[in-house]
């Protein structure tokens, strides 16, 4: 009656070898939900960007409310519309067939065991080149970090688990912010040691020659560890460690030295990331050729499963009924959308921006056309005259005026906008453009200058500040800011913003606004550790009412205030389940709830 | 008398010849039969009558020369004729099941009357036990026994679980669906003592076996073990009782045919009610009016009076399509559907072989509304079955018997190629009436564009979703050889058993690629929307061809299983003293697709002993093991123990004439049970090797840094569920005490048990225990839970028999059991009434309403939520702060009801028996119960408004329902839609008329009954449905208020021949 001996695979089978250690390492890259994809229609913003339509089942409109439960209860309507937890804990769909079943907080902790686990077995890796040893530890430090800090930026402080934990009576308390960013920062940091610059120049790599962009390099552990430190030295977490409100000057540094480090492997040409030019800057969010999105900016994307043609979550959620979608359409508020400055690299509001109020969509800043579908923009290009009554963006209306046909509060905008920033204009019903992979990231070159910029402003004092590295790469505050705006051919910070740490990071808090807008809620997390998000103009949410002029020009504008973000003090921290907070004391509730 | 002067048959065969008809000849020929030897001496004629002293004929009672094997029948008048030798020893030996037997000298007497008188112990004696029979005095344990015919007046029900309900005191069933196929209900016996799995061990002559697929025609008795006494035998398995199914026999006669033929009307039953587009609108207007409060954008959603209208009054055929008024209702379910059932058996014997053998045919008819698909081929729901059953028992030998029971059946269930089976009726309960018509006046089906998930056009999915054939196909064999060891001791036999079982499912059909076909919508401004239309193919769309899928065998789905036993019995009578002693061995293996078989062994006693049939005392005990276990805990020995006192044999009760049986009886034991999933569970396998940490392989390898799917070189490893090696079974103490009681010569007999059950070492699942997120995996599972049921059952029937043959009778019945969670591994820290210490299992909890707020004043002074607070409107219901924190959080979810699971069950029958008349009604009720049905409205913003009263305003404070919202929803209501669950229903009537002489017997029957029953007729409940639970038999919520298939209610005609 025992188990047949054929059923029991062996410690020697699974971490023997490169080849078998490499599989068991490699569930761990499909650990990472792909925040896009939680449901058909999919749903991830929960800071200030979007404007849903008038359901009550959106992720972001219980957000709204208040209500952050909702990152696990939201289930309940019959699927789960958050990609931060599933099936209440449950560790379910690594696989491909899973991919709608990820969750960010079960499968964070999955995946530090599994890291756990790893580690405690590499004396087992027997048949491997040190070079193969060294990949394998250092995915296994890196992904302890990872998700490590995954975890703690929504939930704040907790037990830093390094070690397979047995099945004894688990007590561990939760660490302060500062504790655990600290430990996962080191583990990235040993990361970096271990890890190759770049998979393809490996023999290991030659496996999968050409397919390795998704793969973590030394790269993606400084930039985490960077990551990591920055956000521990934030206002927020700062103050819930120390008390003191304000950045960390100390961690700041060392998170500029991450960033750098990050950034000199790829001035150096020893890692392949690199900011895309502006001709392709698209293919950071998708792709039309069947190529991976986001490659070579990208730091870290989740796995890509599905490429059906027939239906992509991102084009139905950002596009009204009338372009034959189902309706259930998100659309960038008016109040995020003045984030977005002008060609001439002023904010909206700056005195000599050149900004027309009557005319509000000339002479914006070129990522505002990239991202930004607003009334009158050309939609579809080919198609019949039959089309012409849906051809132009018809986002005229709003509260007590008549609604273009692109405009509703039930299936169409809700704000007078549209974002376009996740498909081309062209994926409409008409066009029909085939084979979009849609495949935003996490982290991406262009977020790690910004947030080494912001590092080296609190660490160093100055926008001209810089990390003091090597002598053949300096780079300041500013600069890195503006090499991210040049790329969108928009001129570097005004001088009135360079003259204090506030007014430079007043550009960065915009800057990051614009060029990140929707992506893996990086806004969502900014606002919060910046402890920003209670202010009112971050918590009203506005829809532009207008009715379209003679000449095509927005005439009777009315800047009108739809939703009001219930935002307290709790709203800092999501809670933890109850199931894990009434276990025993020391793994205590987020405060508030 | 016209009786005896009927025709009288040479002999046996002859008689036999002489009524064979065509249908006969063709049965005969699947059947081993051989003919009566017939005397070629001299002989002469002896003729006879034979009755039961009420002067009612017997029939079919048996005749045996005495020390011979020559003999025969009487027929439907009581007569008899048989060749007797001239010579010799001229005795008759005449029995009749339930009359005791007689011997009749009829040496010089060519004809004869006998009165066979009633044994009234006898009726009923014997009662099915674990590996045996034991007669009904003698049993000390808790045992309930029907026969086959008390499940055939269930008016056609077609599966026996549900036709047992009201049956057999301590039985509680659940009903959930009226899918046909899948009508099974859940069953628990006294309760449910475990979270795990909780059905009966049913076994079908001995082995274990489904019971879903059993023709209950062939069914002779079921007997229903409950305590420990009765189960203890079954060891490891007995733990939720045992249900033991035993199949027709032959006996030695002539052969008796039946042939009956059932007819029956399935009409749904109770639906959630939901009000017409109209309507629907007009609520919506009443929300939003509440609404703009908080959402003033919300007045785009208001529909004008003027339109509101044309739902109801279209001007136009072509307005009535773009303001749609559907009652989904309607159009998915027909108003009836029709099922079908033909049974013909032939049974008797001769005194070498005994034989019976059936054969069945059913079809169940589908309820939902199939329109054609125009594309040549008519899908649906249905299901077929056919099953054959020969059971044969030979006498080698004098001491020597050998059985062969050869049984199978083949089922069709047809269904579609959904991927989501509930989305093929969900359209009943949850399409909204104004969004679009069924098909369009071209033809066109209709479909939602804005919601195209939640909002299926049910009856295009079921009408062009292809066809799809489920086959299952058992087959199942077995042999006993029975020896008489008397020779070596007096007493003594010796049994052996094998038995192999197979089961085979195949899928097949029509494919039609999910149905994707054009799907058209007209919106309300008359603009057209198509949902193939994307792109270049917008008007050139060709819906692609259907194409035959062959059958294809589910390998994992087939089952096989092998079984042998071996088994001695001893019984002796010294004196006063009656003795019996068994043992037993038992091997099974069972696998099922490409997993490793599943092995178990069991070693099995019983002694039983009593004095003088008035002090009984019975030990039983089975040491076995499971291979679910580590090699610590892989055996386990099951004892129990019983004692009886016939009071009614004692010298000093024996001249009361009255009391027919009195005896007490008490028994106490362990049982286990080694089940944590159901048999075929997805999951079972994951809970097989509980003991063991092991190393995984995924199968899952796509290419990392590619969207192509090419294979990675790096196949997956992880780490499996984490393993305890003290897993063990489950083990249940088992106290029951019962009396039972017979009066006034059967007039009133019964039972009453109380009964105390106490589980400990419930495996609770890792995923279920209070474990840490932080661990990363599930915690392993571990043997801690507990917990206690009790209960009691009482049981009484009526029976008398007038003077001018009027028979009355009734039944009465009550079942009270009550469980209680001792210990569940509870987080330490949750609040006492938040653990599921201290409750039932599965006990509902919620949040509880108060009254509504009736005014703004009443919203602002209220206890804060703690989300989504701004959204309070007057006409909500308060929620109560239950721990009184200030604050509406989860911490207020507390106990409320009782769980969906009934406490107390009740039945009623009353019958009556008038010459051929016969009449029976039988009620069914429980109470003590709680269902949650969540009638969602405007789900998704879908205008879906059920019935559910009068709405909240102002002016009308005390109203039955809030104002349902239209967006702003948050799940407030508390336990609004928690049902008392509590029901009553006529589950069964009967009328029927049997023809026992006159024309029947002319046309060469012996008997014709005709009857009209039904089931499930009447119903008076709360709950706005007619189910029993949420639950499906895999345990999956079939959506709360919507997502089931209708329950039903059934009338039957049928026929039964006796030839």
């Amino acid at each position: 009656m025992d188990k047949a001996p054929e059923a029991i695979i062996s410690d020697q089978e699974v971490f023997g070898t490169f080849k078998s250690f490499q599989g068991f390492v490699e569930e761990m890259y499909h650990c990472i939900p792909d925040y896009t994809r939680s449901i058909w229609v999919a749903d991830w913003n929960i800071g200030d960007e979007i404007l849903a339509t008038t359901v009550d089942w959106r992720l972001n409109v219980h957000f709204d409310n208040g209500d952050y439960w909702y990152w696990y209860t939201s289930g309940g309507q019959g699927w789960d519309q958050s990609y931060f937890g599933e099936d209440e804990g449950a560790v379910t769909g690594t696989g491909a067939d899973g991919w709608q079943k990820k969750g960010l907080w079960p499968l964070s902790w999955y995946g530090i065991r599994k890291a756990n686990v790893g580690l405690a077995n590499l004396d087992k890796l027997v048949e491997a080149t040190q070079e193969e040893k060294d990949i394998i530890k250092g995915q296994l430090l890196f992904f302890r970090g990872f998700f490590h800090f995954q975890l703690m930026s929504f939930w704040g402080g907790l037990p830093y688990i390094s070690e397979v934990l047995g099945t004894d009576k688990l007590d561990l308390p939760r660490l302060t912010y500062r504790e655990t960013a600290l430990l996962a920062a080191h583990d990235l940091d040993s990361a970096a040691q271990y890890l190759p610059a770049n998979w393809d120049n490996t023999v290991a790599g030659r496996v999968t020659l050409g397919n390795n962009s998704q793969r973590v390099t030394k790269s993606t552990a400084y930039a985490y560890m960077g990551k990591d430190l920055l956000y521990a030295a934030s206002p927020l977490m700062n103050k819930v460690s120390t008390g003191n409100a304000s950045y960390d000057e100390e961690l700041c540094k060392r998170a500029a030295e991450a960033f750098y480090n990050c950034l000199y492997l790829s001035q150096t040409g020893q890692a392949f990331y690199q900011l895309t030019e502006w001709s392709r800057y698209r293919e950071n969010f998708y792709t039309l050729n069947g190529d991976i999105p986001g490659y070579p900016e990208s730091l870290m994307t989740p796995r890509f499963y599905w490429n059906n043609t027939g239906y992509d979550a991102t084009m139905s959620l950002d596009q009204p009924q009338v372009l034959g979608f189902d309706g259930n359409m998100v659309s960038p508020t008016h109040s995020y959308v003045k984030n977005f400055g002008m060609a001439n690299g002023l904010p909206i509001d700056a005195e000599g921006s050149g900004y027309d109020p009557a005319d509000p969509w000339t002479g914006r800043d070129p990522r505002f056309y990239e991202f930004i579908v607003y009334d009158g923009v050309q939609v579809i290009q080919g198609g019949t005259s039959g089309d012409d009554y849906r051809r132009y963006a018809n986002l005229y209306g709003g509260l007590g005026k008549t609604n273009g046909n692109y405009r509703d509060d039930l299936s169409g905008s809700r704000t007078g906008y549209m974002s376009r920033k996740f498909f081309p204009l062209e994926g409409n019903e008409v066009d029909a453009v085939p084979n979009r992979l849609k495949l935003p990231g996490y982290m991406r070159l262009a977020d790690v200058y910004y947030m080494y910029a912001e590092a080296v402003l609190y660490g160093y004092g100055t926008p001209q500040s810089s990390y003091a590295g090597n002598s053949g790469f300096v780079l300041t505050a500013e600069d890195a800011v503006n090499i991210v705006r040049a790329r969108a051919n928009v001129p570097g910070v005004d001088a009135r913003y360079l003259v204090s740490k506030e007014a430079f990071m007043s550009e960065i808090i915009k800057e990051r606004a614009v060029e990140l807008m929707s992506e893996a809620n990086i806004r969502f997390c900014d606002l919060r550790r910046w402890m920003i998000h209670g202010e009112m103009k971050y918590r009203e949410k506005t829809a532009l009412d207008f009715d379209r002029g003679p000449d095509g020009k927005p005439i009777n504008m009315e800047e009108r205030i739809v939703v009001t973000r219930v935002v307290e003090d709790k709203h800092y921290w999501f809670p933890l389940p109850q199931d894990q907070v009434t276990i025993y004391p020391e793994f205590g509730q987020n405060p508030g709830w | 008398m016209e009786k005896t002067t009927k025709e009288l048959y040479r002999s046996f065969s002859l008689k036999y010849l002489k009524r064979i008809t065509l249908l006969k000849g063709l049965l005969l020929s699947f059947i081993l039969f051989s003919g009566t030897l017939s005397f070629a001496q001299d002989v002469r004629t002896v003729r006879g009558y034979l009755d039961d002293g009420d002067g009612n004929p017997i029939a079919g009672a048996t005749i045996v020369i005495k020390g011979t094997l020559t003999g025969t029948i009487t027929d439907g008048n009581g007569n008899f004729s048989l060749d007797v030798p001239v010579s010799g020893e001229q005795i008759l030996t005449i029995s009749f099941i339930g009359m005791l037997t007689e011997d009749v000298n009829c040496t010089g007497l060519d004809l004869i009357k006998v009165t066979l008188l009633t044994d009234i112990q006898q009726l009923d004696d014997v009662v099915v036990i674990g590996y045996g029979k034991q007669k009904k005095e003698s049993i000390v344990g808790a045992i309930s026994q029907t026969t086959g015919d008390v499940l055939e007046r269930a008016g056609g029900v077609s599966n026996i679980g549900a036709a047992l309900t009201g049956n057999i005191p301590g039985l509680i069933t659940m009903q959930n669906t009226g899918e046909p196929g899948s009508e099974e209900p859940i069953i628990f016996l006294r309760g449910q003592s475990t979270w795990n799995y909780a059905t009966p061990l049913i076994l079908v002559d001995g082995i274990e076996r489904p019971m879903g697929n059993i023709d209950f025609k062939s069914v002779e008795s079921i007997s229903v073990l409950k305590d420990a006494s009765a189960t203890a035998v079954f060891g490891v398995k007995g733990a939720n009782g045992v249900i033991l199914i035993t199949t027709k026999r032959g006996s030695e006669g002539k052969a008796s045919i039946r042939v009956s033929s059932d007819m029956t009307m399935k009409i749904p039953s109770l639906i959630p009610g939901t009000y017409d587009a109209y309507d629907a609108l007009r609520v919506r207007n009443m929300a939003i009016e509440r609404e703009v409060n908080i959402d003033p954008s919300l007045f785009q959603a208001y529909t004008p009076i003027a339109e509101l209208d044309k739902y109801r009054n279209p001007s136009s055929p072509e307005e009535a399509e773009r303001y749609p008024n559907i009652d989904w209702q309607k159009e998915s379910f027909k108003d009836y559907a029709m099922s079908y059932s033909n049974n013909i058996s032939i049974s008797g014997g001769t005194s070498f072989v005994k034989y019976f053998t059936s054969m069945d045919y059913l079809h169940e008819g589908d309820l939902m509304n199939v329109r054609d698909n125009g594309q040549g081929y008519t899908p649906g729901y249905g299901y077929d079955r056919m099953n054959f059953r020969s059971n044969l028992d030979f006498n080698l030998t004098k001491t020597t018997t050998l059985s062969t029971n050869l049984s199978g059946s083949h089922g069709r269930k047809e269904e579609t190629w959904s991927g989501f089976e509930y989305t093929m009726w969900q359209a009943a309960y949850s399409n909204p009436p104004d969004a679009f018509p069924v098909q369009y006046s071209d033809g066109t089906w209709g479909y939602w564009p804005a919601n195209e998930v939640d909002v299926q056009n049910s009856v295009k999915n079921v009408s062009s979703t292809g066809i799809k054939n489920v086959k299952t196909s058992i087959i199942n064999t077995d042999f006993t050889l029975t020896q008489d060891l008397g020779m070596i001791l007096k007493g003594l036999n010796a049994k052996g058993t094998f038995a192999m079982d197979n089961t085979f499912i195949s899928e097949g059909g029509v494919w039609n690629n999910y149905g994707t076909l054009i799907e058209k919508w007209i919106s309300p401004e008359g603009d057209v929307y198509y949902n193939q239309n994307f792109g270049a193919a917008k008007y050139d769309y060709v819906t692609p061809p259907w194409t035959v899928r062959p059958d294809s065998m589910l390998n994992d789905k087939t089952e096989r299983k092998t079984y042998y036993q071996l088994q001695l019995y001893y019984e002796t009578k010294i004196n006063r003293n009656n003795i019996t002693a068994m043992g037993l061995f038992s091997r099974d293996k069972y696998a099922r697709g490409s997993v490793f078989p599943n092995y178990r062994e069991d070693w099995v006693f019983r002694t039983t002993y009593n004095y003088d049939e008035r002090y009984f005392i019975e030990v039983n005990g089975a040491y076995n093991g499971s291979e679910k276990f580590g090699p610590d805990y892989r055996f386990d020995f099951f004892p129990s123990v019983a004692l009886g006192w016939m009071l009614s044999n004692e010298s000093f009760l024996k001249n009361i004439s009255w009391l027919d049986r009195l005896k007490i009886r008490g028994s106490y034991g362990l049982v286990g049970n080694d089940q944590i999933l159901a048999p075929g569970d997805a999951e079972y396998e994951d809970y097989r090797f509980l003991y063991r940490t092991d190393w995984e392989y995924l199968d899952e390898s796509s290419l990392l840094g590619q969207t192509t799917g090419n294979r990675s070189p790096y196949y997956w490893y992880a780490e499996g569920k984490i393993g305890n090696p003290d897993i063990r079974w489950e083990t249940v103490e088992k106290k029951n005490l019962g009396i039972e009681y017979s009066f006034l010569y059967g007039l009133i007999e019964g039972s009453v048990d109380i009964f105390n059950d106490y589980t400990h070492d419930i495996l609770i699942k890792g995923s279920d225990r209070a474990s840490l997120a932080y661990l990363g995996a599930d915690a392993p599972s571990a043997n801690l839970g507990e917990v206690k049921v009790k209960g009691y059952e009482i049981e009484m029937k009526l029976n008398h028999r007038f003077a001018n043959r009027l028979r009355l009778w009734g039944n009465v019945t009550m079942t009270h059991a009550k469980d209680e969670i001792i210990f569940a591994d509870d987080p330490a820290l949750l609040p006492a009434y938040q653990k599921k210490e201290g409750y039932q299992i599965g006990q509902y909890r919620s949040q509880m309403i108060g009254d509504f707020f009736n005014t703004w004043d009443e919203v602002y002074g209220s206890t804060e939520w703690e989300a989504n607070d701004n959204l309070k409107l007057p006409g909500e219901f308060n929620i109560l702060d239950f721990n009184g924190d200030g604050r509406i959080d989860q911490y207020d979810d507390a106990p409320n009801g009782y769980p969906e699971r009934p406490q107390n069950t009740y039945n009623f029958s009353l019958g009556l028996d008038y010459k051929g008349f016969s009449f029976f009604v039988q009620f069914y009720g429980v109470s003590n119960v709680t269902r949650y049905v969540g009638l969602s409205n405007f789900n998704k913003q879908t205008n879906v408004v059920h019935e559910q009263g009068s709405y909240w305003s102002k002016d009308n404070p005390d109203a039955e329902s809030f104002v349902p919202r239209y967006v702003e929803k948050f799940d407030r209501y508390g336990n609004f839609y928690a049902y008392d669950g509590s029901y009553l229903r006529l589950k069964n009537a009967e009328l029927a008329y049997t023809f026992e002489s006159g024309f029947v017997n002319r046309i060469g029957m012996e008997s014709l009954r005709i009857f009209l029953n039904g089931n499930n007729l009447l119903l008076w409940t709360k709950m706005p449905d007619d189910r029993e639970s949420n639950l499906d038999n895999a345990g999956n919520t079939g959506g709360g208020g919507g997502g089931a298939y209708p329950t039903v209610r059934r009338i039957n005609l049928g026929v039964s021949i006796v030839l």
